[in-house]
């Protein structure tokens, strides 16, 4: 490690603010290590099948974003029941969906 | 942007027309990169000629040569003469700067083609390159060696073949010692003098050796390299093309900035970006600040040389005002790593634009106190006059760049010649000299400085208003086109063309030093040993990049190592000759 | 640790090959930093980096930062150093020119990896031509990382190579809390109001600045929705910067456009 080159890019990108950069760091060290900083998250489990697929900060700001958008009310309901659900499951989710809506289609056209 | 592109007239129609004229048949097809910039493939054997026509007859210089694997592209690699061609001064026409890539496919069954070395001598380092990194032979070449590689790479690995290997594959060394082969200079008796170990100022690893004759240098030769990374594979590689801004910024720790717009320039122009004007202005200012840094860096080393020590430091005291200033507009003092596609990652807001007038002024008038010190100190013009002289000729020859070239009498300079950035819309003027020695080139940068003052000012006054990022543009695969930069040791020029997959599919690029290399033979011949460091801070080679000298002994046959340090203290006292010692 | 026991080896162990340090070179070490009261000798091998760091230590050595006047010097020979500053991410090249200047040197000495590159090869750190820093052959004491270190860190860290300061930080390992929680930036400012604003502000005035004047608008915004152009209006004023109040004015009108969909 030892890699990061100061330039900033990290703490201009990250759209949570979660990256800045403080005079707080360390510019000379006697052992690598003391060059890395470790942290550990929670993770979340998909509502669905129970595979851990997310931080469960990163889907509380998910949640968050959703509450703070002035979207209208059905849509928030909406999109926040599939905030617990994995990638995966949302696919499958979407899958059964279209070809419901295939089916109903071909019903409504005969 | 595509209106843009059909309102500009295209530049550099009439050489194209030459060429059809006299090669007819033999131009295969004529593609347009930009309005200024056209592709013309011939068939390999006519490429020597077509090059050396463009050349000679048309007003070409060689700008780069960049090779590139096409075979998963169209079954064959290819190879790019780029040449930047500016006609002949006749009449009273305006200019017609283009430039002109002579392009040719060769096939993978036989990887090899003309040399066009023996027609035009700039070529040389450029198809020892090739042959390094792709295995390409240029047949006809005169010099066999290894150019790029480290001598303990294995024979028959190329590195930049897209088939070869993966860009992190480091494979054993295949010898303990280096073996590069220097020139043999016959004749009566022959001291080497190897230039070593590293001198306190001096950067990059290289090794040096000069063929004297007693106090007079009769040739020299040098194997430098030594810090080749393999950056070019890694821009195919690791890296997303928007992220090799990062990496251009580290091709040099002095003009990494002016590579970094080089680099950037090329993908915008190849995808059609239309770079906001302030953007431009920013990139200017930036630029000019890194030339302030890079002369002040250069004229401390010149008052070093000729062992005027005082100078030396004081240039290096003010220089940190150059460095205060890229701190303040970038946040980095070296690497700035603020350009972007498509923009810069900065304003520049009043506080920085107050802060740095302030510091312009000072920089004024310290610098023109020093300069003026400098020149009056008696030795100097004695110690710089008519030394290292680049006769016209060979500069014509070789394509050097930047102050090198400019101190022979030729006033080309990029930022004119093609200009970019902001570089039309602000009044400034090319300094060029005609002394051919260490003299004029030192006098071009110490007048380029308060030139560069200058232009920060102006552009500073004139900055436009509006957006300094263009973002949602589209990523278009395949396309390729030419940036370029004149940096404070000459024009930096970088070819990329985009992949498929948001990365690049082959990144050349060529740094101004390049360029200055191999003329440099032709500098030192002539001149005593004890002006041989001069002469080589003369074309700041992102600084003496001198690691050993070997000189030697054409009279005495006999190779004597002389420490680099020994060697710059003769070329400072110019007493007690290290080579009597031997 | 001798010269020859380094050529004798053959190229498959050569490549693989780094140096241990000696037991008793440590202690010497150790005395060596104590019997250090006032002068260093430090050499610098170029193992192939951009010149980035070199130039930087260079600017630690003239006037302005001068690491002379506490005594470090920097001298032309690896036979006459205490401390040998590996610069460069250790290219194939200068494999054998770095081992012969780390055997040159008399023990003890202090061996520093100097840059990113010098950590661990920087951006060049899988190349197929770099070995990735100085720490794959030589026995490394400090680590001074940066691109480049400033001059300022680079005599920080002679400081700490040479035990007169002690590190500031070490390792930490954080694992979250209960009530860890994950708070949103300006909560009161409809969240698509928001992006627009910033994504306008970052065109006009780059991302940092840009996040900054954002910061400010949408403060303003939350603090009081309803005057908030007569307070932006002030606040630009006590600035009187042009290039700020053109900026604003786009928030501004970024502003107006949403309040007319909605
Ligand atoms: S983006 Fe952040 S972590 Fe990465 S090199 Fe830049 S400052 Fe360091
Ligand atoms: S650490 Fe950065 S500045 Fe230093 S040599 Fe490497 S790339 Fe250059």
């Amino acid at each position: 490690m030892g890699r990061c080159i100061y330039c900033g890019r990290c703490e201009e990108v990250c759209p949570t603010g979660a990256i800045t950069l403080s005079p707080d760091f360390e510019l000379s060290v006697m052992n690598k290590q003391d060059l890395f900083e470790q942290a550990d998250y929670k993770l979340a489990a998909c509502h669905r099948c129970g595979k851990y697929f997310a931080p469960v900060k990163e889907i509380e700001y998910a949640g968050a974003l959703l509450r703070q958008s002035d979207l209208p009310e059905v849509v928030k309901t909406n999109a926040g029941a599939l905030l617990n659900i994995c990638p995966e499951c949302k696919r499958k989710n979407d899958v059964s969906k279209m070809v419901n809506l295939y089916q109903e289609n071909k019903d409504v056209a005969r | 942007m595509t209106l843009l592109m059909e309102e500009k007239p295209k530049v550099g129609t009439k050489y194209v027309a030459a060429l059809r004229a006299r090669f007819g048949a033999a131009i295969l097809e004529e593609s347009w990169q930009a309005p200024d910039q056209v592709t013309v493939t011939v068939p390999l054997n006519s490429l020597p000629d077509v090059v050396a026509m463009l050349y000679y007859e048309q007003g070409g210089w060689l700008a780069t040569v960049a090779a590139n694997d096409e075979r998963p592209l169209n079954g064959q690699f290819a190879i790019y003469y780029v040449l930047s061609v500016e006609g002949t001064n006749e009449g009273s026409q305006a200019p017609e700067n283009a430039y002109v890539l002579v392009r040719a496919q060769i096939p993978p069954h036989q990887p090899e083609f003309p040399s066009v070395t023996p027609k035009v001598p700039a070529a040389i380092w450029y198809e020892r390159e090739v042959r390094d990194m792709f295995g390409i032979q240029p047949i006809g070449m005169p010099d066999e060696r290894r150019l790029v590689l480290p001598d303990d790479w294995p024979d028959g690995l190329y590195p930049l073949r897209k088939d070869t290997m993966d860009y992190r594959y480091r494979p054993e060394p295949v010898v303990e010692d280096e073996n590069y082969e220097f020139i043999n200079v016959e004749g009566e008796g022959v001291v080497q003098v190897p230039l070593g170990p590293l001198h306190m100022t001096s950067d990059e690893p290289g090794h040096f050796r000069l063929y004297v004759d007693g106090e007079h240098i009769i040739d020299a030769d040098y194997r430098l390299f030594y810090v080749h990374r393999g950056m070019e594979k890694l821009a195919e590689s690791r890296l997303n093309y928007d992220q090799v801004t990062f990496l251009a910024d580290r091709i040099c720790g002095i003009c990494g900035y002016a590579h970094n717009v080089a680099y950037s320039s090329s993908i915008e122009r190849a995808l059609e970006i239309d770079v906001p004007l302030r953007a431009q202005y920013i990139r200017t200012i930036l630029l000019e600040v890194e030339r302030l840094h890079s002369h002040l860096l250069n004229l401390g080393l010149a008052c070093h040389f000729v062992g005027f020590d005082t100078g030396f430091m004081n240039f290096f005291r003010v220089r940190e005002k150059a460095m205060k200033m890229a701190e303040m507009l970038t946040g980095s003092r070296k690497t700035y790593g603020v350009n972007l596609i498509g923009g810069v990652r900065r304003d520049i807001l009043k506080e920085q634009r107050t802060l740095i007038t302030q510091v312009l002024g000072e920089l004024k008038s310290e610098v023109a106190d020093l300069v003026s010190i400098l020149l009056e100190t008696p030795n100097i013009v004695q110690r710089t006059q008519n030394i290292g002289r680049l006769e016209p000729q060979v500069a014509r020859d070789f394509s050097p760049v930047g102050p090198t070239l400019r101190g022979s009498g030729f006033a080309r300079d990029i930022r004119v010649i093609h200009p970019y950035a902001a570089y039309d819309r602000v009044p400034w003027h090319v300094v060029s000299k005609d002394g051919c020695d260490v003299l004029s080139r030192t006098l071009i940068r110490a007048e380029e400085f308060f030139e560069s003052i200058s232009l920060i000012e102006r552009c500073l006054d004139s900055m436009p208003a509006g957006p300094i990022l263009t973002e949602g543009f589209k990523y278009k695969p395949y396309k390729y086109a030419l940036g370029y930069v004149e940096a404070p040791r000459g024009e930096d020029i970088h070819w990329s063309m985009l992949g498929d997959n948001q990365k690049i599919y082959r990144w050349k690029c060529r740094a101004s030093s390049y360029n200055n290399w191999p003329p440099l033979r032709y500098m030192l011949r002539g001149n005593t040993i004890s002006d041989a460091p001069l002469i080589v801070a003369s074309i700041d080679p992102c600084y003496s990049c001198t690691e050993r000298v070997t000189v030697v002994d054409v009279r005495k046959k006999k190779a004597t190592i002389i420490p680099y340090k020994e060697m710059e203290r003769y070329c400072i006292e110019r007493k007690d000759s290290p080579l009597k010692k031997y | 640790m001798l010269r020859d026991s380094v050529s004798n080896l053959t190229v498959a162990e050569h490549s693989k090959y780094s140096i241990h340090e000696d037991p008793a070179a440590g202690q010497l070490k150790a005395a060596l930093l104590k019997d250090i009261h006032r002068s260093v000798y430090v050499y610098r091998v170029d193992c192939g980096g951009c010149n980035g760091c070199e130039i930087e230590i260079f600017a630690a050595l003239t006037p302005l930062f001068d690491v002379e006047r506490f005594g470090i010097k920097v001298v032309s020979s690896p036979r006459h150093a205490d401390v040998l500053v590996y610069t460069g991410s250790m290219t194939r090249s200068m494999r054998v020119p770095a081992l012969r200047a780390y055997h040159a040197a008399p023990e003890p000495k202090i061996c520093v990896a100097y840059g990113a590159c010098g950590c661990s090869g920087g951006i060049f750190h899988d190349l197929y031509c770099v070995w990735g820093g100085a720490d794959k052959f030589i026995p490394i004491d400090v680590y001074i990382p940066g691109c480049p270190p400033t001059p300022a860190a680079t005599i920080y860290g002679f400081a700490i190579s040479l035990g007169i300061l002690g590190q500031k930080l070490k390792t930490s390992h954080h694992v979250q809390g209960e009530d860890e929680h994950v708070s949103l930036a300006h909560p009161q400012v409809p969240y698509l109001l928001r992006v627009q604003l910033e994504r306008e502000s970052r065109r006009m005035a780059g991302y940092l600045y840009g996040k900054q004047i954002a910061d400010t608008f949408l403060t303003m915004l939350e603090e009081n929705p309803n005057q908030v152009k007569e307070n932006v209006q002030a606040y630009l004023d006590k600035q009187a910067d042009p290039r700020l109040s053109e900026i604003v004015a786009r928030l501004v009108t970024v502003y107006d456009g949403y309040q007319g969909a909605v």
